[in-house]
């Protein structure tokens, strides 16, 4: 996800809006950086290539060189001054006209509006419609679990969505037979989760069994104007055979964190990330700093729609890296 | 109707006239009069209850199955639209480019622009295949934080170029940014003639997406209570009006390539070739885009062809999209634009995101899946582009033609007892009369209507509901004439009660 720019790597996970970014230095720019003052005694950051820089933080180059910030504006260069009669009060003004700018005690940050030119627009278009286009961060999808492309197995199934204040309808169809196997129900979007009961799941396995294939199911979530359907498939028939006799070779020859471990994998090589997340996160009882379980249990935990579990996993193996360092 | 125990007091039965003529007379003067009577009777009962039921289905559209029964009318009009069969629309698939992260000061995943550049190249390079026009349905909007991704101002100077060089009219999609300025929509002057406005309206509620905008038009306060208002005009509008201008070159010296501020160009990595030159500013003057065809003066009480919303600093102008290519549309994308496959020659051309995209709407007469904006946005082209936009009725139309149908049928049904009476032709049960002929009426609505939107394109979206009004309106009026029996029975026996006691 991370993309690099000089050598340093950017997260759009992580990272809040900045007012301003430092996209180069120069050699001979021996930046120096004077953070708003901030009751924070800590030292300010050295300047470096993809620091973020805020309303009333200042910066300079105290060499000969340049540094540039990126400005919402567009890129400005900034050089030490060599004329010695410009007053602080000067430094601070913007020359959109020059290329360079030239400043003796530093530049300071201009803060960012909080609001657009023209927020009555912003209020009208907000209440008129939404952007029929792409724009990030998306996509992001608001059903969680069973995610496109994923297996369930039936008596473990559940429904994981993105809560949202209002009433949502939820079916599920078979795809092959193209016929509704639970729904359409209207339950309480603030849920988040649900575990259906009474869906006909004998309907999609005869259909897949008589065509012998795999029996493909579309769950739709509708609220509102918005709706979105994912694909997925029920797990039956020869890849229910193969998945138990993985998971008996795990059982047979393994105990403990290995047999944990060993059932996660099965369970993740056949898309079944719910039941992977459960196997890692039982290992996990086992071997709580494992970087690599850690990072095993992530994935599974994020692709089975588990995001507050992914999270907390996520943190606790950050902290294992800053320990380390 | 009351019509029928009027009629029948007063009928003298056939071949029983009187052979006192003076008599005769008098008695055919209180049949007239009578007649007369009882006709204005039965019209205001007619009416009476046409007003009532009218009310009862402007509360019953309002509720829950109301709702549903509209959408299911509207569904099925829209279902029986048909397309042409040359339809001069693409959309060109673009799920293929990853959303990469932008190094803007507000990090956010945008569309790799390196390769939406490949593709317009692709698009554009032999002249001689060129597409008529080409829609980026990719969100450009920059915000307060400047451009989605920094480097947009590269991207935007390229579509300018492109369009210098080869008269293709090409547009990118804006939004939010229209709440930076009147001309800062994609952050610098200069670009306003690539700027097209990607919105879709929510839809009202319990129905699909039926609408899309034909032009947003921004109110912008500035100081000393100077007003200034720019309009937006949509995606759909622009690449709908888009064809080859003879003058787009001499028009776009003065646009392209323009610096628009001379401190952002200052990376080095970027070429000297990609450096634009210094032209003199640019004149945000367009050409009108197309609109919606106006519906003639003196029809205008009865259909309109688009409306207004007003907000407070913004009107949009929306009309309702024919979404009948929409099979034909997404039949035709295409996964891969380099593809020797690809026939774009003539073409209006949209590039957008058909899959893993939350820009996805449900639209009427297809609610088994939700479209992504893209096939919106070319549908709304296409509505435009066949010069034969959808009407919908107006409110005053409707009650009117609620009220007509109650009429007709009455018409009819004294249509036929006058010529009855004039014939002798034995008894006459009115009642009868008006149901078989409101059923027949009703379903002469119920399966014209559909057939009848493919000719006149009117999406008359309660003509359901009208039916059940129709075929109800005689038994509501058979339960008031059973209750005027029940009152006229009891009349007589209660005023002889009265004159014994008098006695």
């Amino acid at each position: 996800m991370g993309m690099t720019l000089g050598g340093a790597p950017l997260d759009v996970r992580s990272q809040n809006p900045a007012d301003a970014r430092v996209m180069n230095i120069d050699s001979e720019c021996q930046p120096k950086l004077t953070k708003k003052a901030s009751g924070n005694k800590d030292q300010p950051p050295s300047p470096r290539i993809g620091l973020d820089l805020f309303g009333g933080d200042k910066i300079r180059c105290a060499g000969p060189g340049y540094l540039e910030l990126l400005l919402p504006d567009g890129l400005m260069r900034i050089t030490r001054s060599e004329i010695m009669w410009i007053t602080p009060s000067q430094t601070t003004k913007i020359t959109p006209s020059k290329t360079q700018f030239t400043i003796k005690d530093g530049f300071t940050v201009p803060a960012v509006p909080t609001n657009s030119a023209f927020s009555e627009i912003t209020k009208d278009l907000a209440k008129y419609g939404v952007p029929g286009a792409t724009r990030g961060p998306q996509p992001v999808s608001g059903i969680l679990w069973p995610s496109d492309g994923s297996a369930v197995i039936a008596e473990h199934f559940v429904i994981r969505w993105v809560p949202v204040a209002q009433k949502i309808t939820i079916s599920i169809k078979s795809e092959q037979s193209d016929t509704t196997l639970w729904g359409p129900t209207e339950i309480d979007g603030n849920v988040g989760s649900l575990r259906p009961e009474g869906v006909r799941w004998d309907l999609a396995r005869d259909k897949s069994q008589a065509g012998n294939h795999q029996s493909v199911l579309t769950l739709s979530l509708a609220y509102g104007g918005h709706s979105e359907e994912v694909h997925f498939s029920l797990v039956g028939g020869q890849q229910e055979q193969e998945i138990n006799s993985s998971l008996n070779l795990w059982e047979n020859h393994t105990t403990g964190l290995a047999l944990h471990l060993g059932r996660g994998y099965s369970f993740l090589r056949h898309q079944l990330f719910d039941e992977a997340a459960a196997e890692y996160d039982t290992a996990l009882n086992f071997a709580p700093n494992s970087r690599y379980l850690l990072e095993e249990a992530i994935l599974a935990n994020r692709l089975a729609g588990k995001r507050d579990r992914a999270k907390e996993l996520q943190m606790h193996l950050e902290s294992q890296s800053e320990s380390i360092n | 109707m009351k019509t029928r125990h009027h009629g029948k007091a007063e009928r003298p039965p056939a071949g029983q006239e009187s052979p006192n003529s003076s008599s005769s007379e008098d008695q055919q003067e209180k049949r007239v009069r009578t007649a007369k009577n009882s006709f204005w009777f039965a019209l205001a009962t007619t009416l009476a209850i046409a007003v009532a039921l009218l009310a009862l289905k402007e509360r019953v559209e309002k509720t829950k199955y109301g709702m549903l029964f509209e959408q299911m009318s509207y569904d099925l009009l829209q279902y029986r639209l048909k397309p042409e069969t040359n339809v001069p629309l693409l959309v060109v698939d673009i799920s293929s480019i990853p959303m990469v992260s932008s190094n803007g000061l507000k990090p956010r995943l945008v569309t790799d622009r390196r390769q939406l550049q490949s593709v317009v190249d692709v698009l554009t390079e032999d002249s001689e295949k060129a597409p008529r026009a080409i829609g980026l349905d990719v969100d450009f909007s920059p915000d307060q934080y400047g451009y989605a991704d920094p480097d947009d101002w590269r991207f935007l100077n390229f579509l300018l170029k492109k369009r210098k060089e080869t008269n293709i009219p090409i547009f990118v999609g804006v939004n939010d940014s229209l709440a930076l300025g009147p001309t800062n929509w994609l952050k610098e002057p200069i670009y306003m003639p690539l700027a097209a406005c990607v919105v879709v309206p929510f839809p009202e509620p319990g129905q699909s997406t039926r609408s899309m905008p034909e032009w947003l038009q921004g109110e912008y306060h500035g100081d000393y209570l100077t007003v200034t208002t720019n309009r937006c005009y949509s995606m759909g509008a622009e690449l709908a009006s888009a064809k080859p201008d003879p003058r787009a070159s001499e028009k776009t010296d003065s646009l392209a390539c323009v610096k628009p501020d001379p401190h952002i160009f200052v990376n080095p990595d970027v070429p000297a070739s990609e450096m634009p030159v210094d032209l003199a500013p640019a004149s945000l003057e367009r050409d009108v885009p197309a609109s919606v065809k106006p519906v003639p003066s003196w029809l205008r009480f009865a259909i309109i062809s688009s409306t207004m919303r007003n907000g407070q600093r913004l009107t949009e102008s929306q009309f309702l999209v024919d979404f009948s290519a929409l099979e034909i549309l997404s039949n035709c994308r295409l996964q891969d634009p380099a593809d020797s496959a690809l026939e774009v020659k003539d073409k209006i051309v949209i590039l957008g995101r058909t899959d893993q995209t939350n820009d996805t709407f449900t639209v009427p007469g297809r609610p088994e899946k939700p479209y992504p904006g893209v096939f919106l946005h070319a549908s709304a082209a296409y509505t435009l582009l066949r010069g034969n936009p959808l009407y919908r009725l107006t409110d005053s139309s409707r009650r009117i033609m609620d009220l007509l149908f109650a009429v007709i049928i009455f018409g009819a049904v004294t249509a036929i007892r006058v010529f009855r009476t004039r014939k002798n032709v034995g008894d006459f049960n009115e009642n009868s009369y008006t149901r078989v002929i409101s059923f027949l009426f009703a379903l002469a609505v119920v399966v014209g209507t559909p057939f009848l939107v493919r000719i006149f394109h009117v999406m008359w979206d309660d003509f359901i509901l009208v039916s059940i009004a129709l075929v109800a309106h005689p038994l509501i009026e058979r339960k008031i004439d059973e209750l005027d029996d029940r009152i006229r029975q009891r009349s007589p026996s209660s005023d002889q009660s009265r004159t014994k006691a008098k006695e």
